[in-house]
């Protein structure tokens, strides 16, 4: 947690692109990511604010990411594809264990009264 | 299937390309296009496109931190000091009656605003260092575009009589601006941005190239 703390807490659509990245294993690219996170949250995601906060995650180094082949069906555009780093999921065990901690002290949620 | 649904909107896909620059421009379009060929709709590619332009915007002005800090602090000092007390002497101290034209001019009218738009650049060395990108040169090319900015500026009134009318009462018969104080400021905001772009340009092409560097696309063209 300490480590945490030093290095800063992950924000919420972070938080849903690292668990997006690592539901999705190899099959990590934008388009998939989006919809992980559109299907499970029902909310909106705009394609480019997904690889802007990619992007910084990347600079973190929470994420690497590596280029596919170009295809047809997207135009003769390269897939990038994007995966955990060990870093990437540490970070994700220790935003979950704080988390967990700040909802589970909640006394009117332990007795059902929320 | 027919090439208005295989086809995303061209204008869309130029807007893309020009003004979407960044690391992950080639595989933001491959998504879309993707995507658009799932079976979303033409709106859909141009909401998308305005919101990766938008933030594409917002990401570059961030990166031009220090130039906008520079012109924002230029501007708050000049609006707010230049008609201070203790600059006011700062003419007769350059003996601007002694000295040849345009120079006398020039130190009568300017120089309070000029030694305002020096003292920001203390802001401009601050966000270069903090970004690691201070160079002298950066920062004196700055304050001499700055300077010819100002100069230009000040005397581009004459170019336009009708945008000015005499100070009343003043005894050198100084003219003042009727455009609104707020244009005024943006203009001058402009100014001094476009001098912090300028005297920095090394600085932006290098950004540039590491973006390209960073994006190492290759792709066939649809």
């Amino acid at each position: 947690m300490e480590e945490m703390a030093r290095s800063g807490f992950l924000g919420e659509f972070e938080l849903m692109l690292l668990l997006a990245v690592m539901r999705l294993g190899e099959k990590a690219y934008g388009v998939p990511i989006s919809t992980e996170i559109e299907n499970h949250t029902g909310r909106d995601v705009a394609l480019s604010s997904v690889y802007a906060a990619l992007e910084r995650l990347s600079e973190k180094g929470l994420v690497t990411s590596f280029q596919g082949e170009p295809t047809l069906e997207r135009g003769g555009r390269a897939k990038r594809y994007f995966q955990m780093t060990p870093e990437g999921i540490r970070a994700l065990k220790t935003t979950r264990a704080a988390l967990t901690n700040l909802w589970s002290s909640i006394p009117l949620l332990e007795e059902g009264r929320l | 299937m027919n090439d208005e649904r295989f086809n995303p909107p061209r204008l869309a896909l130029l807007l893309l390309r020009y003004a979407c620059r960044n690391s992950y421009q080639e595989a933001l379009i491959g998504d879309l296009i993707e995507k658009f060929r799932e079976g979303q709709t033409r709106a859909w590619f141009w909401r998308q496109t305005l919101a990766a332009v938008i933030l594409n915007a917002l990401g570059q002005l961030r990166s031009y931190w220090p130039h906008i800090s520079y012109a924002a602090t230029a501007v708050f000092l000049r609006c707010f000091f230049s008609d201070a007390d203790f600059l006011k002497p700062l003419p007769k101290w350059l003996h601007w009656s002694s000295l040849p034209w345009p120079w006398s001019q020039l130190a009568f009218e300017l120089s309070r605003h000029s030694l305002l738009a020096l003292a920001a650049l203390f802001t401009l060395s601050l966000g270069l260092i903090i970004e690691r990108a201070f160079r002298w040169d950066r920062v004196v090319w700055t304050g001499l575009i700055s300077l010819g900015v100002l100069a230009l500026g000040h005397f581009s009134v004459d170019v336009f009589p009708w945008l000015h009318r005499p100070v009343p009462n003043d005894m050198y018969h100084r003219n003042f601006l009727i455009i609104p104080g707020s244009i005024r400021v943006a203009l001058s905001f402009c100014g001094f941005f476009l001098a912090a772009l300028l005297g920095c340009r090394g600085l932006a092409s290098k950004r540039l190239h590491l973006n390209k560097l960073n994006s190492g696309a290759t792709h066939l063209e649809i």
